[in-house]
């Protein structure tokens, strides 16, 4: 019990510093944040009374720690606030941009281990054999190429060339199918060579050949034994790809067009519109902090051992 | 491979897919660079009278052609009765898209949010242009805009298209414009689609319907267009303008008020001498920076503030004389030794600054940079944040910052120089004063007479060549692409125009 309350009080830490070190980096950043509000919102060319209005109006003319308490103090209560630059609630539209998102990493989660799961299998059942290097080949190959290189390639060939699916938008369950694969591959490729190597080192445990001297068949041996050794490294590399999906989303949804957290993060930023910005990092935060925790449980559902150690 | 290939295949049949095809006949489908905000994007607020004034939801009182002069639109004609006094007389017979006929109240009942601080419609710069102290309406079509000084640009500003004229908006009607076309739908970040006005006063539009997409990447704006999904891409990219022209796309490419320039800091490091900053000029070879920066296509090298098509253009040629800028240089006290300028016996270093959210900026500073080097001059390059670099410019720790701005948007020549050079200018960040430019910048505001107005404008170009405040390098233009068959688009030099009844699908 000591053990999980130890797990909350982390996850609470994390979360303060994020706040924290978010906020002093946005209000560090070079140039000024109010006259990048009042470029967002109007023009390059605004007078400096518009900048110092806009300034007190955001906060920025508080001290630092003032304009933190003003942030963070309503966000304890689920207030995102207003957005600086078009004044309007930043958790309506947050929670639209996370509504198009979602579909998406899960869906490239499911792209991932839908290549990633047979793929190991086969790989690990010959180790050094022509399937296992190419499996390998393949998911080196896969986590080298970069998504934006990807995602043109294939525009090219399944919008432009075969003229099979829509080349942007999202306006239909079609316009997910590209983006998802964009994104399935690379967490394919990196869960490939991730899960490849815990059925590997799974397979060569010391307690294996005993158990086949007991009298264990192979698909026990595979099933009770070497599987849920084997998931321990799967399930967090998983849960944190989930996470990075959501992240990695932002030059996918830029390249194929397509509104969600990605493009309220981009420009957000560039508009220096503090509350989207910290709201965003604040989401990411706590996906990153609810998924390691979830993960830190399942692990002792699977290996009770690991509670029992830290316990 | 087989299991990979199978699961691709089911997903792709579980979906439903069908081909995408080509936009339907009588629409258009336009790829843009950014998209509606919100669900009804106010044409006042933020930028979204741009997107309603190019897709023809909304029209403005006065009107620029496309050689940037000023024409009557939804005003009849505007008349400066007094010096601070315009009085406006809207055009017989205007009426919204929801029959309303157009009214002197409906213009100032528009206008006045725009103005009026407390309003969520304030538009502080707009309202800072217009300058008006008050408004009335005598009758149903005049309006008398008093104005709180003489302003020789007033006419022009109402041309601003954030200044529109709305009618009372309803859930049929939620943007009541007077245009072409009728808004119908925006989904933020996505879409923005109007439909043809069966009524419009010059008669229905063209086609039936237009959809503006967002595509934030020019790239995937081209793959797009070859995939058939879009019919035109404003901003394509200029590296496959002409492969994709070639292979019989229509190119719709002319320059714009879009203007690149290098602010300088005056006051500090050696810049703060003319003969510096002129040589810096000099050694840049315009030309060769739009053939390789912008493929021949995007721009036209640029010798003066004003681009070629406006009344304003003094039509200096760009000048590139290596020979002439060491000549400058050493007339200025450097000294050139084993191949690089010193100055006070330390090497001229200058440092440019620009910022990466326009492509066609690090690669032009870049080739800034390679031309200074080429005579000696250390010229170094960072690229940083639009407000940091001001920053920089205005505390000395940069000598130039290439940048992009629009140079005339409602197309009146004194924006520009007034905001970023005289003595007191919001954007003039590195300190140029010159006493002789501030009393002509003053006198062309006060000037009402076009032709009197035009000489001042020359001799504000004048001494931006002589003394070099700023260093001009493009204007930039807009380079889009249409499927074959698309007649009566045309580049608009303020980029603020798109849509009008003449733009048709040939039969």
């Amino acid at each position: 019990m000591n053990d999980v309350v130890q797990l909350f009080l982390r996850s609470a830490i994390v979360l303060t510093g994020t706040a924290v070190v978010t906020f002093a980096l946005l209000w560090h950043a070079p140039g000024d944040p109010a006259l990048s509000i009042a470029v967002a919102r109007f023009d390059s060319a605004v007078s400096d009374e518009v900048v110092a209005r806009i300034r007190a109006e955001a906060g920025l003319d508080a001290g630092f720690w003032a304009g933190f308490a003003h942030w963070v103090v309503p966000l304890l209560s689920g207030d995102f606030g207003k957005s600086s630059v078009t004044g309007r609630q930043v958790w309506p539209e947050l929670l639209d941009a996370v509504r198009l998102t979602v579909p998406l990493a899960l869906l490239g989660l499911a792209v991932g281990l839908a290549l990633s799961v047979p793929l190991a299998i086969v790989a690990a059942r010959r180790p050094g054999g022509w399937i296992d290097r190419g499996a390998v080949a393949l998911a080196s190959f896969g986590a080298a190429m970069p998504a934006y290189w990807l995602a043109l390639l294939l525009i090219l060939v399944f919008a432009v060339k075969l003229n099979w699916l829509p080349a942007f938008g999202a306006g239909s369950a079609s316009s997910l199918v590209l983006p998802a694969l964009t994104l399935g591959l690379g967490t394919g490729a990196s869960l490939t060579r991730i899960l490849r190597s815990s059925l590997l080192e799974a397979r060569g445990a010391a307690f294996l050949p005993a158990l086949a001297r007991r009298g264990v068949g192979s698909r026990e041996r595979a099933v009770a034994h070497v599987a849920p050794h084997a998931m321990i490294p799967v399930l967090t590399i998983v849960g944190l790809e989930l996470a990075f999906l959501m992240e990695g989303a932002v030059m996918v949804e830029v390249i194929f067009g397509r509104p969600g957290v990605g493009s309220f993060l981009v420009d957000a930023i560039s508009a220096r519109d503090f509350p989207k910005v910290q709201g965003v990092v604040m989401l990411t935060a706590v996906l990153f902090v609810t998924v390691n925790l979830v993960i830190d449980l399942l692990y002792r559902l699977v290996d009770p051992r690991i509670g029992e150690r830290h316990g | 491979m087989k299991l990979i290939k199978r699961t691709l295949c089911g997903a792709l049949l579980f979906l439903g897919l069908a081909s995408p095809g080509l936009a339907q006949e009588g629409s258009l489908t336009i790829a843009y660079l950014t998209g509606p905000v919100n669900e009804v994007p106010d044409p006042r607020e933020r930028f979204n009278g741009w997107m309603s004034n190019q897709t023809g939801v909304t029209e403005t009182l006065m009107g620029l052609t496309r050689e940037m002069e000023l024409y009557p639109r939804l005003a009849e004609a505007i008349e400066q009765t007094a010096p601070t006094v315009w009085t406006l007389t809207l055009r017989d017979g205007l009426s919204f898209h929801d029959g309303t006929p157009v009214t002197a109240d409906h213009v100032i009942d528009s206008i006045a949010p725009i103005l009026d601080e407390t309003s969520p419609l304030h538009h502080p710069r707009n309202a800072s242009l217009l300058g008006i102290e008050s408004m009335a309406a005598e009758g149903e079509r005049v309006v008398i805009f008093n104005t709180k000084a003489p302003d020789a640009a007033f006419p022009w500003i109402l041309t601003e298209p954030g200044v529109v004229v709305l009618g009372p908006p309803s859930d049929a009607f939620p943007i009541n414009g007077t245009g072409p076309f009728i808004f119908r739908e925006a989904i933020p970040e996505q879409l923005y689609r109007v439909e043809a006005n069966p009524n419009y006063r010059d008669g229905a539009p063209g086609v039936a319907e237009v959809r503006v997409v967002k595509v934030a990447d020019p790239a995937a704006a081209a793959l797009a267009f070859e995939a058939g999904d879009v019919d035109l891409v404003i901003n394509y990219p200029e590296t496959d303008y002409e492969r994709i022209v070639d292979s019989g796309a229509l190119g719709l490419s002319a320059p714009t008020v879009q203007f690149y320039w290098l602010a300088i800091d005056a006051t500090h490091g050696p810049l703060s001498d003319a003969r510096i900053r002129r040589a810096v000029s000099l050694a840049v070879d315009r030309e060769s920076i739009v053939e390789a920066a912008l493929s021949g296509i995007g721009g036209v090298a640029a010798g003066s503030i004003y681009p070629g098509m406006m009344p304003w253009s003094s039509n200096t040629a760009p000048a590139y004389d290596p020979a002439k800028a060491e000549a400058l240089l050493a007339e200025a006290g450097a000294v050139k030794t084993s191949d690089q300028w010193m100055l006070d016996g330390e090497p001229l270093r200058i440092d440019i600054v620009t910022y990466a959210s326009r492509a066609a900026l690090p690669p032009t500073a870049e080739l800034i940079q390679a031309f200074l080097l080429a005579i000696g001059v250390d010229a170094r390059v960072s690229i940083g944040e639009w407000g940091a670099n001001n920053d920089a410019i205005a505390d000395g720790s940069a000598d130039l910052h290439l940048q992009a701005w629009s140079v005339a948007p409602s197309g009146d020549p004194s924006y520009f120089p007034e905001v970023v050079l005289s003595s007191d200018g919001d954007s003039n960040l590195g300190g140029y004063a010159n006493p002789k430019l501030d009393d002509l910048l003053a006198a062309g505001r006060q000037t009402f007479d076009p032709e009197e107005r035009a000489v001042i404008y020359n001799e504000v170009q004048d001494i931006i060549i002589q003394d070099a405040p700023l260093i001009p390098v493009f204007h930039g233009s807009q380079v889009s692409v249409a499927r074959a068959g698309l007649e009566g688009f045309a580049v608009h030099p303020s980029m603020t125009y798109w849509m009008h009844p003449g733009i048709k699908w040939a039969d």
